[in-house]
């Protein structure tokens, strides 16, 4: 049993490390959930993440959530100065800004190598609605940074207006704190409403969810991620290892979609 | 041999499930190489026993003795004891499935004691769901791992699965402390637990002969658990324990043979 244990595991190690893994949701700073094995430091993060088989990741810092959004994006900044394989998230408050000085600050964030934009409304306590927030999200729409968003932060309605009210916005939905294909009917139809609405992958485990997802809408509106270092990244490696597609809709996922996303902020 | 020693057959309806199929199953485990995976239909836990009992008789037939089904124990039913009875004489049955937090119960509610004498009785392990205390899902309490000590305590002839391990954080810490105090539970690694870490810290808690690989499939996908238990940093010799050694001794199948023509 252990010759076929270490067969499996090499074949598993050889395929994951294959897809090139380019991670969404990876986390640094005081950890947003308890953990076996604390990660709060890069130098923690970066003596792990080959390991796991993780080439490239968007790194969040937590205290853009836990604490001030402009401290957090520091942090984040700081974080990634020193490796180009990665990336920064920022979060965003309303009043980070105003009006025409969103594009400034979010041009000084993507000088940085900011990437990602994160909103967490039901932490911060401001409404995710296309009047409410509509110069940040004009901002946002405009210098092409994907926005994530979990979908214990807002609702699907909030959602479906906001990507029919910024149909160039790449909207990224992340599950977090409920599973999120309990919400599989609600997310089938807005896909195929919204061209624009996209889904991060750490949370779609349901047994042949993301197939299924793939044969539907095609492979190019997913994209990785791991919610590292609170969750085991090979869960979701594995889903796309052993996935139910072809060679190019598992590598879409794993890292080009992300990539081409990212080229988008590039040449912004 | 590779066992899954938590799944389910059919449906649940709180969501859209892509395919329930045997045949996707079976095509799955193959894929996989999963040998065996042993179910507890979802009717046969939410109210539709009859047909689970069916579906699980047929699924059993249909796939040569890959799949092989726990008994739902569902103590809102009068007869509850009798259809627990009933499946444990077909071929196929191989253990009892308790749900605390679906059917409302306490773990230790007297309700749960006939099942318990049964399981003794018939020498068959018990796979209870177990989680940790939830403010998002408040009947996770009736599934907390401290809520088993008085069953295990009382018979300790009877082999307890804590499937999912205690689901979240607080619950995997519960769920180690309980099996370090009885050594005859055991913790299974089925549902959306992923914490990063976990497979190390339940090996070095209560050793590897004690936790299982099992996956929820049809509800989460078994490819999850899997990449997790082959990529953990413990032994090739404990990965074989958690993958298939422990269940095949759990279950008595070490003699069990498969019939490959299915």
């Amino acid at each position: 049993m252990t010759t076929l244990v270490d067969r499996l595991v090499a074949q598993y190690r050889r395929r994951r490390d294959a897809l090139e893994l380019f991670d969404l949701s990876c986390w640094i700073g005081k950890p947003l959930e308890p953990a076996f094995a604390v990660v709060e430091r890069m130098d923690q993060f970066k003596a792990i993440q080959c390991r796991c088989g993780i080439r490239r990741a968007v790194i969040s810092h937590t205290l853009g959530l836990l604490g001030g959004a402009a401290e957090g994006n520091r942090a984040a900044c700081d974080a990634i100065a020193d490796d180009n394989s990665l990336v920064a998230a920022a979060t965003l408050v309303p009043e980070l800004a105003r009006g025409d000085e969103w594009t400034d600050y979010l041009r000084s964030l993507i000088a940085r190598r900011v990437r990602v934009i994160r909103l967490f409304p039901a932490a911060h306590n401001f409404l995710l609605e296309p009047d409410y927030l509509h110069d940040l999200l004009t901002a946002v729409t405009q210098l092409r940074l994907p926005l994530v968003v979990w979908q214990t932060q807002t609702t699907w309605p909030a959602i479906a207006r906001v990507c029919r009210a910024y149909p160039e916005l790449h909207f990224i939905v992340e599950g977090v704190g409920r599973k999120l294909f309990y919400d599989n009917r609600i997310y089938h139809a807005l896909l195929e409403r919204c061209p624009n609405l996209w889904l991060e992958t750490h949370n779609l485990v349901n047994y042949l969810g993301l197939d299924h997802l793939v044969e539907r809408f095609g492979s190019e509106r997913w994209v990785f991620g791991s919610f590292f270092p609170y969750l085991d990244p090979n869960a979701a490696a594995m889903l796309l290892c052993e996935g139910r597609m072809s060679d190019e809709d598992r590598h879409n996922i794993a890292h080009r979609n992300l990539q081409r996303l990212l080229a988008e902020v590039d040449a912004a | 041999m590779i066992i899954d020693a938590h799944g389910h057959l059919g449906r649940s309806p709180q969501f859209d499930f892509p395919d329930v199929s045997v045949t996707t199953m079976l095509d799955m485990m193959f894929r996989l190489g999963i040998d065996r995976i042993i179910c507890c239909h979802l009717g046969m836990l939410q109210g539709d026993w009859q047909q689970g009992f069916r579906e699980s008789l047929q699924a059993v037939g249909e796939s040569g003795g890959r799949i092989l089904c726990y008994a739902g124990f569902d103590p809102a039913l009068s007869d509850a004891l009798d259809c627990v009875r009933r499946c444990l004489d077909c071929e196929g049955f191989v253990g009892v499935k308790i749900h605390p937090s679906m059917h409302g119960r306490y773990a230790d509610d007297p309700c749960y004691d006939p099942v318990w004498q049964l399981a003794a009785e018939r020498d068959v392990p018990i796979l209870s769901h177990s989680w940790d205390i939830s403010e998002q899902n408040p009947s996770q309490k009736y599934s907390f791992p401290r809520r088993f000590a008085e069953y295990c305590g009382r018979y300790p002839e009877v082999k307890l699965i804590l499937g999912h391990a205690g689901g979240r954080f607080g619950g995997h810490v519960a769920a180690a402390e309980l099996a370090r105090q009885f050594e005859h539970v055991h913790l299974d690694l089925a549902g959306d637990c992923y914490t990063w870490g976990l497979i190390e810290y339940l090996v070095e808690q209560v050793g590897a002969s004690r936790v299982l690989f099992g996956s929820d499939m049809t509800w989460i996908d078994p490819r999850t658990q899997l990449g997790m238990i082959l990529d953990a940093d413990v032994s090739s010799d404990a990965k074989a324990m958690i993958l298939g050694g422990n269940a095949t001794r759990l279950f008595g199948l070490e003699k069990s043979e498969l019939n490959h023509e299915s």
